[in-house]
């Protein structure tokens, strides 16, 4: 792979920025360069302020990615709640067809309609034989 | 910590619960971008924002 050119953190395969005060301004700043790790493999951004509006900017930067397996943006101990509700929860489920395995949304106040969102989503990629490598989903 | 970055090898560099803010954060990603062979980093609880972010990559 010609990937000499890369330097610095393009070649990160985990990065965790977990109990920082990213919000959706930070989530916005990382997106563009997340569509260009190619190496990345785990990725945490939990508790960061992040609404569903963050959560709509995350899921277009990772819905194309084809290395990450690990996804955490959950709330840690109640601390800087990400907030993913019901529409974050529809924005996510772009992302249950990628190659990520552990999808962990722990805590973000997904609520019944979110869960069910979620449900439905991953319901209908089995019924229609569409591909996801979720094996380890934390709600 | 530039020279450590940029002639070492460092493959995982773990900084969480460091006070680095949003001038700590710019100042280790100007440092990062000299690097060649990290793979993992962890800044986790590091106290840094939006700005902090923008200057990783």
């Amino acid at each position: 792979m010609a990937d000499f050119n890369l330097h610095g953190t393009d070649r990160l395969s985990s990065l965790d920025l977990s109990k920082n005060n990213l919000r959706d301004e930070g989530i916005a700043e990382l997106s563009k360069p997340l569509r260009c790790c190619k190496f990345l493999v785990s990725l945490n951004v939990s508790s960061n302020f992040i609404s569903p509006k963050g959560f709509l900017h995350l899921s277009i930067a990772l819905s194309r990615n084809e290395s990450l397996c690990i996804l955490n943006v959950s709330t840690q101990n109640g601390l800087n709640r990400n907030r993913l509700q019901k529409l974050g929860g529809q924005y996510m489920t772009s992302l249950l067809g990628t190659l990520i395995q552990v999808l962990n949304l722990n805590s973000t106040s997904l609520g019944d309609q979110g869960v069910n969102v979620i449900f439905e989503n991953l319901a209908h990629r089995i019924e229609n034989k569409e591909e996801t490598h979720v094996e380890i989903l934390e709600l | 910590m530039d020279k450590v970055l940029h002639k070492g090898s460092l493959v995982f560099l773990d900084l969480s619960y460091n006070n680095l803010g949003d001038q700590g954060m710019t100042d280790l990603a100007l440092a990062l971008h000299r690097t060649h062979n990290l793979r993992k980093l962890c800044v986790v609880e590091c106290k840094f924002g939006p700005v902090g972010a923008e200057q990783l990559f």
